[in-house]
Protein backbone atom coordinates (compact mmCIF):
# COMPACT_ATOMS: atom_id res chain seq x y z
CA UNK A 1 0.00 0.00 0.00
CA UNK A 2 3.04 2.29 1.15
CA UNK A 3 5.05 1.32 -2.23
CA UNK A 4 1.70 2.14 -4.08
CA UNK A 5 1.28 5.60 -2.66
CA UNK A 6 4.46 6.57 -3.24
CA UNK A 7 4.67 5.20 -6.85
CA UNK A 8 1.52 7.49 -7.24
CA UNK A 9 3.15 10.48 -5.41
CA UNK A 10 6.04 10.33 -7.53
CA UNK A 11 4.01 10.12 -10.89
CA UNK A 12 1.80 13.10 -9.78
CA UNK A 13 5.74 15.02 -9.49
CA UNK A 14 6.39 14.28 -12.57
CA UNK A 15 2.43 14.82 -14.23
CA UNK A 16 2.09 18.51 -11.92
CA UNK A 17 6.28 19.55 -13.02
CA UNK A 18 5.40 20.79 -16.44
CA UNK A 19 2.27 22.71 -15.22
CA UNK A 20 4.19 24.89 -13.10
CA UNK A 21 3.89 28.94 -14.68
CA UNK A 22 6.89 29.40 -16.28
CA UNK A 23 7.44 32.73 -17.41
CA UNK A 24 7.50 32.89 -21.33
CA UNK A 25 9.04 35.85 -23.31
CA UNK A 26 7.31 37.56 -26.22
CA UNK A 27 7.99 35.43 -29.44
CA UNK A 28 10.24 39.07 -30.79
CA UNK A 29 12.55 38.90 -28.14
CA UNK A 30 14.66 36.38 -29.59
CA UNK A 31 15.01 38.67 -32.25
CA UNK A 32 15.25 41.85 -30.36
CA UNK A 33 18.46 39.83 -28.78
CA UNK A 34 19.82 38.68 -32.35
CA UNK A 35 19.82 42.18 -33.95
CA UNK A 36 20.82 44.36 -30.81
CA UNK A 37 23.96 41.70 -30.29
CA UNK A 38 25.05 43.24 -34.08
CA UNK A 39 24.49 47.25 -32.73
CA UNK A 40 27.20 48.83 -31.72
CA UNK A 41 26.52 51.18 -28.71
CA UNK A 42 27.49 54.84 -30.11
CA UNK A 43 28.33 56.39 -26.81
CA UNK A 44 30.07 53.09 -25.63
CA UNK A 45 33.65 51.52 -26.80
CA UNK A 46 33.01 48.45 -28.22
CA UNK A 47 29.94 47.23 -26.51
CA UNK A 48 26.44 46.01 -27.79
CA UNK A 49 23.31 47.65 -26.85
CA UNK A 50 21.94 45.01 -25.11
CA UNK A 51 24.84 45.38 -22.78
CA UNK A 52 25.63 48.73 -21.86
CA UNK A 53 23.67 50.60 -19.71
CA UNK A 54 24.35 53.86 -20.78
CA UNK A 55 20.29 55.81 -21.68
CA UNK A 56 21.53 55.63 -25.42
CA UNK A 57 21.56 52.20 -25.94
CA UNK A 58 18.25 51.46 -23.90
CA UNK A 59 16.47 53.89 -25.65
CA UNK A 60 18.21 52.31 -29.27
CA UNK A 61 16.35 48.96 -27.74
CA UNK A 62 13.64 50.66 -27.68
CA UNK A 63 13.46 51.51 -31.35
CA UNK A 64 14.56 47.87 -32.37
CA UNK A 65 11.30 46.80 -30.64
CA UNK A 66 8.79 49.58 -32.14
CA UNK A 67 10.69 48.67 -35.33
CA UNK A 68 10.05 44.92 -34.80
CA UNK A 69 6.72 45.31 -34.01
CA UNK A 70 5.93 47.13 -37.77
CA UNK A 71 7.70 44.39 -38.97
CA UNK A 72 10.54 45.77 -40.50
CA UNK A 73 13.30 42.98 -41.41
CA UNK A 74 16.71 43.20 -39.87
CA UNK A 75 18.11 44.75 -42.50
CA UNK A 76 15.70 47.69 -42.87
CA UNK A 77 16.31 47.75 -39.07
CA UNK A 78 20.23 47.86 -39.28
CA UNK A 79 19.64 50.19 -42.48
CA UNK A 80 17.80 52.65 -40.08
CA UNK A 81 20.74 52.73 -37.70
CA UNK A 82 23.29 52.98 -40.00
CA UNK A 83 21.86 56.01 -41.90
CA UNK A 84 21.84 57.68 -38.62
CA UNK A 85 25.43 56.14 -36.99
CA UNK A 86 27.11 55.09 -40.47
CA UNK A 87 29.15 51.66 -40.33
CA UNK A 88 30.24 52.64 -36.97
CA UNK A 89 27.03 51.28 -35.50
CA UNK A 90 28.00 47.85 -36.61
CA UNK A 91 29.50 45.70 -34.51
CA UNK A 92 31.08 43.24 -37.60
CA UNK A 93 31.99 46.09 -40.14
CA UNK A 94 30.40 45.43 -44.15
CA UNK A 95 32.53 43.77 -46.57
CA UNK A 96 32.01 46.09 -48.95
CA UNK A 97 34.33 49.38 -49.45
CA UNK A 98 37.11 50.33 -46.70
CA UNK A 99 35.52 47.46 -44.77
CA UNK A 100 36.16 44.77 -47.10
CA UNK A 101 40.19 46.05 -46.43
CA UNK A 102 39.34 45.13 -43.30
CA UNK A 103 38.32 41.95 -43.94
CA UNK A 104 40.58 40.78 -46.66
CA UNK A 105 44.08 41.78 -44.66
CA UNK A 106 43.77 38.99 -42.06
CA UNK A 107 43.86 36.01 -44.36
CA UNK A 108 46.53 37.62 -46.21
CA UNK A 109 48.48 38.04 -44.07
CA UNK A 110 48.04 34.60 -43.02
CA UNK A 111 48.83 33.52 -46.89
CA UNK A 112 51.84 35.33 -46.54
CA UNK A 113 52.67 34.14 -43.15
CA UNK A 114 52.51 30.58 -44.81
CA UNK A 115 54.27 31.31 -47.68
CA UNK A 116 57.47 32.68 -45.92
CA UNK A 117 57.13 29.49 -43.16
CA UNK A 118 56.96 26.84 -46.50
CA UNK A 119 59.91 29.09 -48.18
CA UNK A 120 61.80 28.83 -44.79
CA UNK A 121 61.08 24.97 -44.40
CA UNK A 122 62.32 24.22 -48.11
CA UNK A 123 65.52 26.27 -47.71
CA UNK A 124 66.49 24.06 -44.59
CA UNK A 125 65.06 20.99 -45.91
CA UNK A 126 67.73 21.77 -49.00
CA UNK A 127 70.49 22.77 -46.53
CA UNK A 128 70.14 19.54 -44.80
CA UNK A 129 70.07 17.34 -47.91
CA UNK A 130 73.45 19.06 -48.78
CA UNK A 131 74.69 18.80 -45.61
CA UNK A 132 73.97 15.20 -45.46
CA UNK A 133 75.57 14.99 -48.96
CA UNK A 134 78.70 16.18 -48.10
CA UNK A 135 79.36 14.65 -44.51
CA UNK A 136 78.86 11.24 -46.86
CA UNK A 137 82.34 9.39 -47.21
CA UNK A 138 83.63 9.43 -50.59
CA UNK A 139 85.72 6.86 -50.38
CA UNK A 140 87.28 4.24 -47.78
CA UNK A 141 90.54 5.33 -46.24
CA UNK A 142 93.23 3.53 -47.60
CA UNK A 143 95.32 1.27 -45.45
CA UNK A 144 97.93 3.71 -45.13
CA UNK A 145 95.79 6.54 -44.14
CA UNK A 146 94.32 4.00 -41.63
CA UNK A 147 97.63 3.67 -40.03
CA UNK A 148 98.67 7.33 -39.96
CA UNK A 149 95.43 8.37 -38.09
CA UNK A 150 95.70 5.21 -35.26
CA UNK A 151 99.19 6.19 -34.76
CA UNK B 1 94.18 22.92 -49.24
CA UNK B 2 93.14 25.37 -51.55
CA UNK B 3 89.87 26.12 -49.73
CA UNK B 4 89.30 26.48 -45.99
CA UNK B 5 85.83 25.08 -46.13
CA UNK B 6 85.71 22.59 -48.93
CA UNK B 7 82.23 20.94 -47.47
CA UNK B 8 80.36 24.59 -48.34
CA UNK B 9 78.71 24.55 -51.20
CA UNK B 10 80.21 27.64 -53.47
CA UNK B 11 77.05 29.83 -53.51
CA UNK B 12 77.63 30.16 -49.38
CA UNK B 13 80.91 31.87 -50.32
CA UNK B 14 81.04 35.60 -50.22
CA UNK B 15 80.78 36.29 -53.88
CA UNK B 16 81.00 40.06 -55.43
CA UNK B 17 77.19 40.02 -56.70
CA UNK B 18 76.03 39.38 -53.12
CA UNK B 19 74.85 42.22 -51.24
CA UNK B 20 76.74 42.16 -47.76
CA UNK B 21 72.65 42.53 -45.69
CA UNK B 22 70.57 40.30 -47.40
CA UNK B 23 67.03 41.51 -48.47
CA UNK B 24 65.00 40.10 -45.63
CA UNK B 25 67.23 42.38 -43.20
CA UNK B 26 65.71 45.06 -44.87
CA UNK B 27 62.57 43.90 -44.70
CA UNK B 28 62.54 43.25 -41.46
CA UNK B 29 64.27 47.30 -40.88
CA UNK B 30 61.30 48.48 -42.15
CA UNK B 31 58.14 46.59 -40.40
CA UNK B 32 60.22 47.07 -37.47
CA UNK B 33 60.29 50.81 -37.77
CA UNK B 34 56.73 50.87 -39.96
CA UNK B 35 54.41 49.04 -37.50
CA UNK B 36 55.28 51.23 -34.33
CA UNK B 37 54.75 54.27 -36.72
CA UNK B 38 51.09 53.45 -37.93
CA UNK B 39 50.40 51.99 -34.13
CA UNK B 40 51.50 56.06 -33.50
CA UNK B 41 49.37 57.41 -35.98
CA UNK B 42 46.44 55.20 -34.51
CA UNK B 43 47.15 57.09 -31.16
CA UNK B 44 46.75 60.56 -32.64
CA UNK B 45 43.31 59.63 -33.47
CA UNK B 46 39.89 59.90 -31.06
CA UNK B 47 38.76 56.81 -31.06
CA UNK B 48 35.41 57.60 -30.27
CA UNK B 49 35.10 59.65 -33.21
CA UNK B 50 31.93 58.59 -35.46
CA UNK B 51 32.02 60.62 -38.93
CA UNK B 52 28.86 62.06 -39.36
CA UNK B 53 25.99 60.48 -41.70
CA UNK B 54 23.55 63.52 -41.43
CA UNK B 55 25.64 65.85 -43.06
CA UNK B 56 24.33 66.65 -46.61
CA UNK B 57 21.06 65.42 -45.73
CA UNK B 58 18.23 66.79 -44.98
CA UNK B 59 17.87 67.72 -41.09
CA UNK B 60 14.98 65.12 -39.46
CA UNK B 61 11.91 66.59 -38.60
CA UNK B 62 10.70 66.86 -35.04
CA UNK B 63 8.03 68.43 -32.60
CA UNK B 64 9.07 68.63 -29.22
CA UNK B 65 7.56 69.83 -26.15
CA UNK B 66 9.35 73.25 -25.48
CA UNK B 67 10.93 73.35 -22.43
CA UNK B 68 9.11 77.06 -21.07
CA UNK B 69 6.10 74.76 -21.63
CA UNK B 70 3.89 76.85 -23.85
CA UNK B 71 4.21 76.13 -27.51
CA UNK B 72 5.84 73.14 -29.93
CA UNK B 73 9.24 73.51 -30.83
CA UNK B 74 8.78 72.17 -34.23
CA UNK B 75 11.15 71.64 -37.46
CA UNK B 76 8.53 73.05 -39.66
CA UNK B 77 8.33 76.70 -38.22
CA UNK B 78 12.00 76.91 -38.16
CA UNK B 79 12.70 75.82 -42.21
CA UNK B 80 13.11 78.37 -44.62
CA UNK B 81 16.13 80.09 -43.24
CA UNK B 82 19.78 79.04 -41.84
CA UNK B 83 19.32 77.41 -38.58
CA UNK B 84 21.47 76.20 -35.69
CA UNK B 85 20.15 73.65 -34.18
CA UNK B 86 22.16 72.76 -30.37
CA UNK B 87 21.84 69.49 -28.16
CA UNK B 88 22.65 70.41 -24.88
CA UNK B 89 21.96 69.04 -21.23
CA UNK B 90 22.36 70.13 -17.82
CA UNK B 91 24.55 67.20 -16.58
CA UNK B 92 27.32 67.66 -19.62
CA UNK B 93 30.02 69.81 -18.51
CA UNK B 94 31.41 71.02 -21.56
CA UNK B 95 27.79 72.81 -22.17
CA UNK B 96 28.73 75.07 -19.50
CA UNK B 97 32.08 76.49 -21.88
CA UNK B 98 29.66 77.05 -24.79
CA UNK B 99 27.20 78.57 -22.94
CA UNK B 100 28.23 82.18 -23.64
CA UNK B 101 28.94 81.80 -26.83
CA UNK B 102 25.44 80.37 -27.21
CA UNK B 103 23.33 83.50 -25.53
CA UNK B 104 25.49 85.43 -27.81
CA UNK B 105 24.99 83.58 -31.00
CA UNK B 106 20.74 83.37 -29.62
CA UNK B 107 21.18 87.82 -29.19
CA UNK B 108 22.92 87.62 -32.68
CA UNK B 109 20.05 85.86 -34.43
CA UNK B 110 17.32 87.91 -32.67
CA UNK B 111 19.37 91.38 -33.86
CA UNK B 112 20.02 90.48 -37.54
CA UNK B 113 17.51 87.81 -38.22
CA UNK B 114 20.39 85.89 -40.53
CA UNK B 115 19.49 82.59 -39.22
CA UNK B 116 17.13 80.94 -36.45
CA UNK B 117 19.06 78.90 -33.40
CA UNK B 118 17.03 76.31 -31.51
CA UNK B 119 18.38 74.17 -28.51
CA UNK B 120 17.62 70.39 -28.23
CA UNK B 121 17.53 69.79 -24.31
CA UNK B 122 18.71 65.87 -24.66
CA UNK B 123 18.53 63.37 -21.89
CA UNK B 124 17.35 65.68 -19.56
CA UNK B 125 14.33 66.46 -16.88
CA UNK B 126 12.61 69.98 -17.08
CA UNK B 127 13.57 70.37 -13.35
CA UNK B 128 17.41 69.93 -13.90
CA UNK B 129 17.39 72.22 -17.15
CA UNK B 130 16.10 75.16 -15.93
CA UNK B 131 17.78 75.15 -12.97
CA UNK B 132 21.05 74.76 -15.29
CA UNK B 133 19.35 77.83 -17.31
CA UNK B 134 19.31 79.41 -14.34
CA UNK B 135 22.58 78.92 -12.89
CA UNK B 136 24.47 79.60 -16.68
CA UNK B 137 22.03 82.20 -18.32
CA UNK B 138 18.43 81.89 -20.15
CA UNK B 139 18.98 81.29 -23.82
CA UNK B 140 17.40 83.81 -25.70
CA UNK B 141 15.64 81.14 -27.92
CA UNK B 142 13.18 78.13 -27.49
CA UNK B 143 14.77 74.34 -26.30
CA UNK B 144 12.67 71.34 -27.30
CA UNK B 145 12.85 68.67 -24.78
CA UNK B 146 14.61 65.22 -25.88
CA UNK B 147 13.86 63.31 -22.95
CA UNK B 148 14.44 59.71 -24.48
CA UNK B 149 16.64 60.76 -26.85
CA UNK B 150 14.74 59.86 -29.65
CA UNK B 151 15.45 62.85 -31.51
CA UNK B 152 19.48 62.43 -30.53
CA UNK B 153 19.26 58.96 -32.53
CA UNK B 154 17.95 60.58 -35.72
CA UNK B 155 20.71 63.21 -35.76
CA UNK B 156 23.18 60.84 -34.72
CA UNK B 157 24.13 62.13 -31.94
CA UNK B 158 26.83 60.68 -29.29
CA UNK B 159 28.29 63.09 -27.04
CA UNK B 160 26.86 66.10 -25.67
CA UNK B 161 26.93 68.79 -26.68
CA UNK B 162 26.55 68.53 -30.69
CA UNK B 163 25.55 71.55 -32.80
CA UNK B 164 24.24 71.23 -36.24
CA UNK B 165 24.01 73.63 -38.68
CA UNK B 166 21.29 73.61 -41.06
CA UNK B 167 20.97 75.77 -44.80
CA UNK B 168 17.85 77.38 -45.92
CA UNK B 169 16.85 74.44 -48.10
CA UNK B 170 16.56 72.05 -44.79
CA UNK B 171 20.20 70.31 -45.38
CA UNK B 172 22.07 69.80 -42.46
CA UNK B 173 25.63 71.22 -43.97
CA UNK B 174 28.14 70.89 -40.70
CA UNK B 175 28.13 69.32 -37.32
CA UNK B 176 30.28 70.22 -34.37
CA UNK B 177 30.85 67.86 -31.89
CA UNK B 178 31.82 69.29 -28.60
CA UNK B 179 31.71 72.49 -27.18
CA UNK B 180 31.59 75.09 -29.90
CA UNK B 181 34.16 78.27 -30.35
CA UNK B 182 34.07 81.20 -32.33
CA UNK B 183 35.87 79.55 -35.14
CA UNK B 184 33.52 76.87 -35.38
CA UNK B 185 30.43 78.89 -35.28
CA UNK B 186 31.75 81.54 -38.07
CA UNK B 187 33.24 78.78 -40.64
CA UNK B 188 30.07 76.96 -40.03
CA UNK B 189 27.53 79.87 -40.50
CA UNK B 190 29.40 80.86 -44.15
CA UNK B 191 28.55 77.09 -44.94
CA UNK B 192 24.50 77.69 -44.55
CA UNK B 193 24.79 81.13 -45.87
CA UNK B 194 24.50 83.28 -42.68
CA UNK B 195 28.22 84.01 -42.23
CA UNK B 196 29.92 87.70 -42.70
Amino acid sequence: MKRTLAAAALAFTVVAAPAAPFRTEAPEEAQVREIGAKLRCPVCQSENILDSQSGTAREMIAVLREQLALGRSEAEILGYFRSRYGDYVLLSPPASGFGGVIWLVPPLLLAAAGAVYILLVRRNAEAARRAGQASQPRAPLDEQSLRRLEL
Amino acid sequence: MSTPFPDRPASDRLAPGKPAIPRWKWLLGAAVVAVPLLLGIGLTRDPSYIPSMIVGRAMPEFSLEALSGDAKVASETLLGKPLVINFWASWCVSCRQEHPLLVQLGDRADLFGEFGIVGINYRDSRQAALGFLDREGRFPYASGLDTRGRLGIDFGVYGMPETFFVDAAGIVQARQVGPLTQEAVERNLKLIGAGR
